[in-house]
């Protein structure tokens, strides 16, 4: 072996009609190494382990994979498996009524005679369990097992098949932080058993957390290749799009107006308690607190769609009571909803329509919506953010996450509010477009709309918020200026104890 | 280019595929029986369809919005009943109105119980079949109601002509119109077609779905008291029980004509399509001597076609 690296992939091109998919693009992986894949949607991470795992073939005379050593050039999944190759997806290909015994050795089942053998299956697999610290017991059936225990179990299959190399693709997505810590020693566990792992993610704690060596790709070409100990954030990010983090978050400085949006003691019992907050004109306030902490319940409060059980809603110094979504997109609140194909856009109908959705009732004289009226309107917004679609009326389902997400703050701005709840609006869209909608939010502040920006990623309401309010448990339990802002002042603020939450 | 050019004259079949339906099934009885194809029979279908043509237009809305409503044959009986055993009492004007009123209620409460209750329309409008049919069976004593005198200008609306021209015919196509304009040029319109594609985005930007939904019952409740104006001054009487096996008429027409079943698509003049063909069914196989619940199985085979394509043009979305 080379260098001990397991397995080599160099100067490998791959080409589809019309695009060129990857181009020069290598991977190294050594025994016992954790590398970091990283690169936006359309990067080219999966073509290459597509290829890697024979469901592609690269193109001709492009380049080679070497293994163990050896060139190899498997031409299924299969081969790549029996090689010792396996690739673990988001979805897991376990068989639910089965037990983990079985499904770790489907296909390879120990026998005694003709019979299965019960005792040695179980052996074997409580062997494998254990080097992987998964709680699991041999004979539980798969469907009973949390998705975590189930990941592990699939891991599991892996080992027995006696992996190699071991992909894991943004494996953490439907994990618990509990969860997630014991993928990563199990993970530690293979390392140290030799097993080169490549780790496909788009979380850079995870990545900074668990990786060796971070792989860097954008439009087919490798972009980066670092030690993951001698970088930050923000190489990583350049590699990716191409920029710095400087360029990527966009924050409007201006001095902030009057104020719009005054919340007064709002409480919903069970959701969050006694509430109060400001937002002022071309300020970008950030929400931010753990999954549950109240911060959506209370923008669907505000917005119409909960009823508070006390408190006081004004706006522009006027207090308003405000029952119905529709009562507030007349007040002028919109609210960028944080699932967009439920909540934000009619998928089935055309750009043009989902743009003036919430506009409606103003482009509606005696009953008669203005056909003109409309297509200027999205027109418009169409240039303004940019939204690229073949027509107004292609079904925004058919646009990628990025453009429907435009098309969503469009429906916003044609209501020209002077209130914007954005709630986890870079959720599922790539690097560039996430810059996009960066700059955007500042060019609305810019404009003298007051915005809410609710967000999970603390880079995120760090960049883009000039102030940022912290929620633990339905209660705010802090505020915290721009330059006051730093990671580990938010978590605190957002992990109370109960003894905080009694005073 | 040429390939591009042989999709869009595929697509535009496809898209007007129901309209070939109804000139393939009309030249088929044409040529089967020289009555079928006489203009005086032609006329009699589009007066045989009124009842349905407005019914219809009606329920295209309730289809649009993701939901079923199976009350409309009973109250076209109810109406029905209404207008004629009220006619010699009160008058027909007034007559009209209060069956126009209990369409309109009836379409209310089954709106409400979908819309903002939430319950599953099936269920409510099969209750509510029942409930509205033993309205009408309480109202006539289970009798059937006649007027004094057919010779008023109240049956004129079913029976005469307007140069030569069924009234009844004319003021289904007017209803059609007037319809068809709500669903595409106004405000309603794109809020029930908005609503029925997602109602959770709608409520997330400021539309009421539950009104919306509840307005929806209301047109197709308005429009079997208007089929019951159309079909009672027809004959100048009316059975409690006439109305019995509209609803599957009528939301057979609804569905040939492309709405789609999971609700946020649809089209007047095409559910208008629907109502040609069955109209045409159940004309010609009479023509043709057949009896008359031959086009029962007919229609039941058109139907299961209508949905499979419904279906099928779903995947193909879905997979593209």
């Amino acid at each position: 072996m080379s260098d001990g690296y397991v397995l080599e992939m160099t100067n490998i091109n791959k080409t589809f009609p019309g695009v060129k998919a990857l181009d020069g693009a290598y991977l190294r992986v050594k025994e016992g190494e954790v590398v970091a894949l990283c690169g936006e949607n359309g990067a080219g991470k999966s073509t290459l382990m597509k290829i890697l795992s024979g469901v592609y073939q690269a193109d001709k005379g492009s380049g080679e994979i070497r293994y163990r050593g050896e060139q190899v050039h498997f031409s299924s999944p299969v081969e790549a498996k029996n090689a010792g190759i396996v690739l673990i997806f988001q979805e897991l290909s376990l068989v639910q009524e089965l037990s983990v015994a079985e499904n770790i050795y489907l296909g390879s089942l120990p026998k005694k005679g003709f019979r299965v053998d019960w005792k040695k299956l179980n052996d074997d697999t409580k062997k494998v369990l254990e080097a992987l610290e998964c709680p699991a017991k041999p004979e539980d059936m798969v469907a009973s097992l949390p998705i975590a225990q189930q990941q592990m179990v699939e891991i599991a299959r892996g080992i027995a098949l006696g992996a190699r190399i071991l992909v894991l693709d943004e494996p953490t997505s439907s994990l618990t932080e509990r969860e997630k810590e014991a993928l990563f020693r199990s993970i530690r566990n293979m390392k140290a058993q030799g097993v080169g792992i490549i780790y496909i993610s788009h979380k850079m704690d995870e990545i900074f957390e668990i990786s060796d060596r971070v792989m860097v790709m954008r439009d087919g070409r490798p972009t980066g290749d670092f030690a993951t100990k001698e970088i930050t954030l923000d190489d990583i990010l350049f590699s990716m799009i191409g920029r710095s983090m400087d360029q990527y978050f966009y924050r409007y400085e201006g001095e902030p107006g009057a104020e719009v949006l005054r919340v007064e003691g709002l409480s919903l019992k069970g959701y969050f308690k006694n509430i109060s907050f400001r937002v002022r004109a071309g300020e970008v306030v950030g929400f931010y607190g753990l999954v549950g902490a109240g911060r959506t319940e209370i923008m669907e409060t505000i917005f119409g769609i909960r009823k508070a059980d006390s408190g006081k809603v004004f706006l522009n110094g006027t207090e308003q009571h405000i029952r119905s979504s529709g009562d507030a997109v007349r007040a002028g609140i919109g609210f960028l909803t944080e699932n967009r194909k439920e909540q934000g856009l009619v998928l089935g109908e055309g750009c043009r329509k989902n743009t003036y959705l919430a506009a409606l009732p103003e482009l509606t004289k005696r009953g008669f919506v203005q056909e003109k009226e409309t297509h200027r309107i999205y027109d418009y917004y169409r240039d303004k953010l940019g939204i690229k679609s073949p027509s107004s009326e292609q079904e925004v389902g058919n646009l990628s996450g990025g453009n429907q997400q435009k098309v969503v703050v469009g429906k916003w701005m044609a209501i020209k509010p002077k209130l914007l709840i954005l709630d986890e609006p870079t959720r599922g869209i790539d690097v560039n477009a996430k810059a996009e909608i960066y700059k955007l939010i500042a060019s609305l502040a810019e404009e003298g709309i007051a915005i809410i920006l609710i967000s999970s990623e603390m880079p995120e309401i760090m960049g883009v918020s000039n102030r940022v309010i912290t929620m633990a448990q339905g209660m705010l339990t802090g505020e915290l200026s721009a330059d006051e802002v730093t990671e580990e002042r938010l978590m605190r603020n957002i992990m109370i104890t109960d003894s905080t939450k009694s005073a | 280019m040429q390939q591009s050019g042989g999709n869009k004259v595929l697509g535009t079949l496809k898209r007007q595929g129901i309209v070939m339906a109804l000139v393939v099934i009309y030249i088929l009885f044409a040529i089967a029986s020289p009555q079928f194809r006489s203009l005086r029979n032609v006329i009699l279908i589009l007066r045989q369809v009124a009842t349905i043509g407005v019914m219809a237009a009606g329920m295209t809305f309730v289809i649009i919005g993701g939901n079923f409503d199976l009350s409309v044959g009973s109250l076209l009986s109810l109406c029905s009943v209404l207008c004629i055993g009220l006619h010699d009492r009160i008058g027909p004007v007034p007559a009209m109105l209060v069956a126009i009123i209990a369409g309109l209620a009836s379409g209310a409460v089954s709106g409400f119980l979908v819309g903002y209750l939430k319950l599953n329309s099936m269920i409510v409008t099969l209750g509510m079949m029942n409930v509205i049919q033993a309205l009408a069976l309480m109202v006539t004593n289970g009798r059937s109601v006649y007027l004094e005198d057919t010779d008023v200008w109240f049956c004129q609306i079913g029976k005469g002509n307007i140069a030569g021209f069924p009234i009844s015919a004319v003021i289904m196509i007017l209803y059609i119109i007037l319809m068809a304009v709500i669903l595409m040029k106004r405000k309603y319109g794109h809020q029930i077609l908005s609503t029925g594609g997602n109602a959770e985005a709608c409520r997330y930007s400021g539309i009421d779905d539950r009104r919306v939904l509840l307005k929806s019952f209301v047109l197709s409740g308005l429009s079997a008291a208007v089929g019951a104006i159309l079909l009672s001054s027809r004959g100048g009487s009316a059975q409690p029980t006439v109305g019995q096996s509209y609803e599957f008429d009528v939301i057979t027409a609804v569905i040939l004509g492309g709405a789609s079943l999971a609700g946020g698509s649809g089209n007047i003049y095409k559910t208008f399509v629907g109502v040609l063909i069955l109209g045409i069914l159940k004309n010609g196989f009479v023509m043709m001597g057949f009896p008359y619940y031959v086009q029962w199985i007919a229609q039941c085979l058109i139907m299961l076609v209508a949905v499979y394509l419904d279906m099928m043009s779903k995947k193909k979305k879905g997979a593209a």
